[in-house]
């Protein structure tokens, strides 16, 4: 009873109990359940091992437990019984020399209690205040300027805002976004400068800046003095950039060149260049990167004949000031000298002209390429781009030279309405509008007074926090325009449109069919891949992936386009699953997936040739299909050097069953290395004692199996049969991924575990529905909610577990109008 | 406004440090006596502390000096350090009474030793020990404090990439590149004097603008409902107040930085794309010419996060340093280990010689800069912390003591027993003197700079044995 569905332990009787009493807040139900269960199950296990010594005659250690307070939501209880747990687990206590309980009973205990203090925890981190303030996340905040002004703002670069912290891969919890004089710092400087881009005080003069080849490097032209030769020849023009395949340690064989820019803002971006692939090789792959921003501005292959260059282009936002852009070949290729690949005397015009010979070749005899290499011809800046002239901002937001004050006082309001995403109050406006006053008796123009005081108000807590309830009362529910940015933020990642802020200002939007209607709009808008984008991304912990570099010896195939590929094909993959109106099954199993051709090439799946992310049919003995045998999620949990299975069941259970387990003992012995002597073992086998000692087993046999499942597959995703082992002697050994479910049920590998997984699907089910909610509300989900999320699962099944249908049913339901 | 512009004409001197031939030009720092009559603040020269972190533990068995007092043996991997005997203490068996048993919060918790459950709180932390330093030096410097480390922002709740923490246990992000730390302190605002001064002004009328609506809602809420409130409104207030002293210091020039070494540590060098060698020698150039032109005195630095550990490919090693504290006994990763902590201590001599070669007067800058050197962990593979590895250095003119090994384990144990690798292990786990806490040692260097407190958290008093 204690171990397994936590859910049940409210016994029906206390439903109907419920009923018939009338409102008692159910909190003081759940605690007086909490009480009862404890008394029931723990306490006789703490007078039979430890009220001895821990208890009314002694206190060994000054710790009384009987009279410790089971109040798990107060930290100081808890502190404490965190420390009972770990104790019991690492068989610490009781001490050796006392009668030992049995092994099932202490993990039932421990367990018990970590599910207590997980929920104590969570509540914490949920608890309401009258009115609660929840940050923006970086992206947010972003896109939010973006669709206030029209401009785009570099948040996320390195001198941006710091990374917003995660609980569980959840970057947008609330109570876990603390706010520091730093952020204030940048939250001025990143305002500023958009409202400077936003409102210009003149036109920007555009720049278009044209490097050709034989600009961009001095390898393209060999010895300084050949360029005026050549331009008189008519030569200069046509020389041609060859750019080599493959990475050094420190620094990159590519090109650097300095961009000056004058002015912050959008830049277009177009590059000419033939790319050349060896027959069943790699193609090349063009990266342009910022190193002074250390931004990745664009990457791609690209296949193109010598005599057929193709145009690429793409569009970034820069700050005004000195770049140092570098352009690679990202492709593998032998480790090269810049020497080798130079250029000789003469520049390089086609492949055709011979080589010198002390180059490297490029083709071989029969004019086929041997390495992915490009040929550059030009790349072109132009900009800023703007939209329109006047700006979108300066035809919104603009006061004339006189009779400021009244205009300023409209344009104020307008602005704080869009701003606050509420509307604006007197007070708001008056003290802005005293703001804009002060400016001019300082003597500033009044649009740049104006500008001030939108600095002002994009600096409020009313702008970078989501604001909900107010001191009057302690709203139970949301009003209508909190609950348009609640689904603004939710789906769009930005603030409520103007559909949206209508609706919340005639105060309809929370009816049923207006909500409904708006969020349908939503899911079909292009801005919902920013939902298709973040959300996989947290609930599945993606950040993880790379954290812990793979090691380049051992793994000499893991590129960065590989490591960005992976996370890719997951979030293209539930982008897909929603656009197409899927159900819930294919996250645990497919027939299918999303491939480009990078991760084709590292899944050895044949015949995928196009960059893009495209629908893929999968065959058996791909080995894929479904989230779990994904490369994103295989190597998320890898230290860098070797798969770690407990760590993959560690995950399995928090992500896909949402039954974390409780934390480790500390100082557990390390594994230790098979001797030289011995024959080479499977991490499987080293983990032996996880079975076979009852202490660690009792925790462990609900871990190891299910991350044991996936050993088929290496630390960075790749399907094997042998597990290379580098320690001990002889051959490698074989791979076991056979296991048994906590409930009995076996499976051979990891495909009859996912179909196990399946035939569960309610289980699944649960957890999304909880994860969903955890990322809509920002904030955990706790004992209170457990009613609610109950419903949205029953509806979830009533829709054959659609994913549309999950979401639209949790914004129509009471839970997400709920404060 | 505050009352720091009272001292504003006693900073208009200029005065001439010399060093590494490089000249700089300086406000006046010593007769920083007040206008007021009556002041109790006698002319001062600068205190200063550093805080140097390394991650994820030491080899522990090459790292431990087994010999007591003035006559120890230099470990292996401290060798680099020889030629500063007489400016260090190496210190065993400190460690932090509420990390013990926590796997990864050493980082989050090094200077402020607070107690972070894993499982059962919200995620908070206390002040750190730099930030209340910071508070009796930053009315005397343009910038209260300086937050360095290899991974730039916070860092994520037990894996920070900060030693940092305000009062209201918020961390404060850091930086990782040595140019926008360069630009920030020493880069020219454009435009005049009056021009500076007006973006100021307009600057702390946004900030007005924004703390009177806070304020009002703040009174309004009464006093449950305040946390992320008050968050919010001590993080602007701190920054009107930073606004404040940037004006305090606008007719005060920013010092002169000569071309060579302006352009040296304006380069591009980040962590993970430069030698590591290179990044840790131009931050450590940093930090000394932000010291000596005393734009800061109180300077946190992490070598490395626990998750973010440089390679150094220098001499062979391509590992990060969390995976060569995981080595499960294997001895070719555990010499690594070694060589890893045998390098971070050469760029720590390193450091140590840079400061030590700016005279000032008769003092080094070494003599008037107490720089921690160490690391909340200290057997990384099983998080084991205690026993941390910790070296003070400097502070010599401050009154601190050097020249010896302090151990807290001899003691209790009589002998170290490297051989038996499970027995020094154990020691790395579980604390042999409970009274050995590392909070002593901040409390030691907290009192000399200046910091009125009986006690840090948990310490039970200062270090006799650095201060006698």
């Amino acid at each position: 009873m204690l171990d397994g569905d936590m859910r049940t332990y409210i016994p029906f009787s206390v439903f109907t109990a419920l009923f018939a009493l009338g409102p008692v807040s159910s909190s003081a139900v759940e605690a007086a359940n909490v009480a009862a269960e404890f008394d029931q199950a723990v306490l006789p296990f703490l007078n039979a091992h430890c009220s001895r010594c821990h208890g009314e005659k002694k206190q060994e250690g000054e710790l009384r437990l009987d009279t410790l307070s089971r109040d798990f939501a107060s930290g100081g209880a808890a502190e404490h019984w965190s420390e009972v747990i770990r104790r019991i687990s690492s068989a610490e206590m009781p001490p050796e020399d006392e009668p030992q309980p049995k092994a099932e009973e202490a993990a039932e205990i421990v367990e018990w209690l970590a599910a207590r203090l997980k929920e104590g925890e969570s509540a914490r981190l949920a608890q309401r205040e009258r009115v609660t303030f929840q940050k923006l996340t970086r992206e947010e905040y972003a896109n939010t300027i973006y669709d206030l002004l029209g401009v785009h703002c570099d948040a996320t670069d390195t001198a941006g805002l710091p990374e917003d912290p995660n609980w569980h891969g959840f970057e947008r919890i609330g109570s876990v976004l603390s706010l520091s004089p730093a952020h204030v710092e940048k939250y001025l400087a990143l305002a500023e400068t958009a409202l400077d881009e936003a409102l210009p005080t003149k036109a920007p003069e555009k720049v278009v800046i044209h490097w050709r080849a034989a600009d961009m490097t001095e390898y393209v032209t060999g010895a300084g003095d050949q360029k005026p030769r050549l331009q008189e020849l008519g030569l200069l023009d046509k020389a041609r950039l060859v750019v080599w395949p493959g990475s050094c340690f420190l620094g990159q064989p590519g090109t650097t060149q300095k961009l000056d820019l004058p002015v912050t803002g959008d830049y277009r971006v177009r590059i000419r260049l033939s790319g050349l692939k060896p027959p069943g090789g790699r193609a090349p792959h063009v990266v342009i990167y910022a190193a002074d921003l250390d931004r990745m501005l664009f990457e791609q292959d690209v296949v193109a004949p010598e005599g057929q260059p193709v145009t690429l282009e793409f569009h970034a936002h820069l700050p005004a000031g000195h770049h140092a852009l570098r352009m690679s070949n990202e492709a593998p290729g032998p480790s090269n000298s810049p020497r080798a690949g130079r250029n000789g005397s003469r520049p390089f015009y086609s492949i055709k002209d011979g080589r010198e010979p002390w180059q490297t070749k490029l083709t071989d005899d029969a004019g086929q390429p041997i390495l992915p290499f490009l040929i550059v011809d030009w790349m072109q800046w132009e900009g800023p781009i703007t939209d329109s002239w006047p700006t979108p901002a300066q035809q919104q937001y603009s006061i004339p030279e006189n009779d400021v004050l009244p205009k300023a006082g409209e344009v104020l309001t307008r602005f704080i309405e869009r701003a606050f995403r509420r509307p604006a109050t007197i007070m708001d406006v008056e003290r802005f509008e005293r703001l804009v006053d002060s400016e001019i008796r300082s003597g500033e123009k009044p649009m740049a007074a104006l500008k001030t005081a939108m600095l002002a108000i994009l600096c409020s807590k009313d702008f970078f926090y989501i604001v909900e309830g107010s001191t009057e009362k302690n709203a139970g529910s949301i009003n209508d325009w909190e609950l348009a940015s609640r689904l603004s933020y939710f789906l769009w990642s930005t603030m409520p449109d103007a559909p949206l802020l209508d609706a919340a200002r005639s105060n309809t939007l929370h009816q049923p069919e207006t909500l409904r209607a708006h969020a349908a709009r939503m899911l079909r808008d292009p801005k919902i891949h920013r939902f298709t984008n973040a959300f996989p991304r947290q609930w599945l912990q993606l950040r993880r992936v790379g954290m812990f570099p793979p090691d380049k010896k051992l793994y000499p195939d893991y590129d960065d386009y590989l490591q960005t590929s992976m996370v890719t094909e997951t979030t293209e993959y539930f982008r897909y699953v929603l656009e197409a109106n899927l159900s819930l099954r294919e996250f645990l199993d497919s027939d299918w997936t999303m491939l480009n051709a990078r991760l084709a090439v590292h899944y050895q799946i044949p015949g995928v040739t196009d960059d893009r992310f495209l629908r893929v049919a999968l065959r058996p003995e791909d080995h894929r299909g479904g989230l779990l045998t994904q490369a994103s999620v295989l190597s998320l949990t890898s230290d860098g050097r070797r798969h770690r299975p407990v760590h993959r069941g560690k995950w399995v259970l928090e992500s896909i069953i949402d039954r974390p387990p409780p934390p480790p003992p500390g100082n557990v012995k390390p594994i230790e290395p098979t001797p030289v002597n011995q024959p080479k073992a499977t991490v499987r086998m080293k983990l032996a004692a996880h079975q076979s000692d009852p202490n660690c087993a009792a925790c462990h046999r609900k871990i190891d199996p299910i991350g044991l499942a996936f050993d088929n597959y290496d630390a960075i995703g790749r399907w094997r049969t042998v597990e290379i082992a580098n320690d001990g002697s002889g051959e490698n050994p074989r791979v076991d991924a056979s296991g048994e479910l906590v409930d009995g049920r076996k499976f051979s590998d990891a495909a009859e575990l996912k179909k196990l997984l399946v035939a569960d699907l309610d289980k699944f089910n649960a957890a999304f529905v909880e994860k969903l909610a955890t990322y809509a509300l920002r904030r955990t989900m706790t004992i209170d909610d457990r009613t609610n999320l109950a419903r949205l699962a029953e509806q979830s099944k009533a829709a054959d577990y659609q994913l549309t249908a999950i979401i639209e049913a949790l914004v129509l339901s009471d839970l997400f109008q709920r404060r | 406004m505050s009352n720091i512009l009272t001292h504003k004409w006693l900073l208009d001197r200029r005065y001439f440090l010399r060093g590494l031939g490089a000249t700089v030009a300086l406000p006046l720092l010593d007769c920083m006596t007040p206008l007021r009559a009556g002041a109790t603040e006698l002319a001062s020269k600068p205190r200063r502390s550093v805080f140097v972190y390394i991650p994820n533990g030491v080899n522990v068995l090459t790292w431990q000096i087994t010999t007591l007092g003035r006559d120890y043996q230099f470990s292996e991997p401290l060798r680099p350090l020889e030629n500063h005997r007489q400016n260090i203490t190496p210190i065993s068996g400190l460690h932090h009474p509420n990390g013990i048993g926590q796997a990864h919060v050493c980082a989050d918790t090094w200077l402020t030793a607070a107690k972070i459950s894993m499982d059962g709180g919200v995620y908070r932390n206390s002040v750190s020990c730099d930030q209340l330093m910071a508070e009796v030096t930053s009315p005397k410097t343009r910038f209260s404090s300086l937050e360095l480390s290899v991974a730039a922002g916070a860092g994520q709740p037990n894996n920070a990439s900060t030693l940092a923490w305000s009062r209201n246990g918020v961390p404060l992000p850091a930086e990782n590149s040595p140019r926008n730390v360069f630009n920030r302190l020493f880069g020219e605002e454009p435009g005049g004097v009056a021009a500076r001064r007006r973006r100021l002004n307009r600057q702390h009328s946004v900030l007005d603008a924004v703390l009177e609506d806070a304020k009002s809602l703040r009174h309004d809420l009464g006093k449950d409902d305040r946390g992320k409130l008050d968050e919010y409104l001590n993080s602007v207030r701190e920054v009107e107040v930073r606004t404040e002293r940037l004006d305090a210091w606008l007719t005060i020039p920013k010092p002169q930085v000569d071309a060579a070494t302006s352009t040296h540590l304006r380069r591009n060098v980040l962590p993970h794309q430069s030698s590591a060698t290179d990044y840790y020698r131009t931050m450590y150039d940093l930090i000394v010419l932000a010291l000596r032109t005393d734009m800061t005195r109180v300077v946190s630095f992490m070598s490395g996060s626990e998750s973010v550990g440089l390679a150094i490919p220098e001499i062979a090693i391509s590992q990060s340093r969390h995976e060569l504290s995981h080595h499960n006994g294997d001895p070719e990763i555990m010499a690594r280990l070694s060589r890893s902590d045998a390098f971070l201590t050469r760029q720590f001599a390193y450091f140590l010689d840079q400061l030590q070669s700016i005279q000032d007067g008769e003092e080094s800058l070494l003599d008037r800069t107490m720089v921690l050197f160490g690391s909340g962990m200290s057997y990384g593979h099983s998080h084991g912390n205690a026993n941390l590895p910790i070296i003070l250095a400097g502070g010599k003119s401050l009154g601190i003591k050097h020249g010896q090994h302090i151990d807290y384990n001899l003691p209790k144990i009589k002998t170290y027993n490297l051989a038996d690798a499970g027995s020094h292990y154990s020691l790395c786990h579980t604390p042999c003197d409970g009274n050995a806490r590392l909070t002593n040692l901040l409390l030691t260097m907290m009192h000399k700079m200046e910091v009125n407190t009986e006690r840090f958290v948990d310490s039970l008093s200062p270090i006799s044995e650095l201060v006698a």
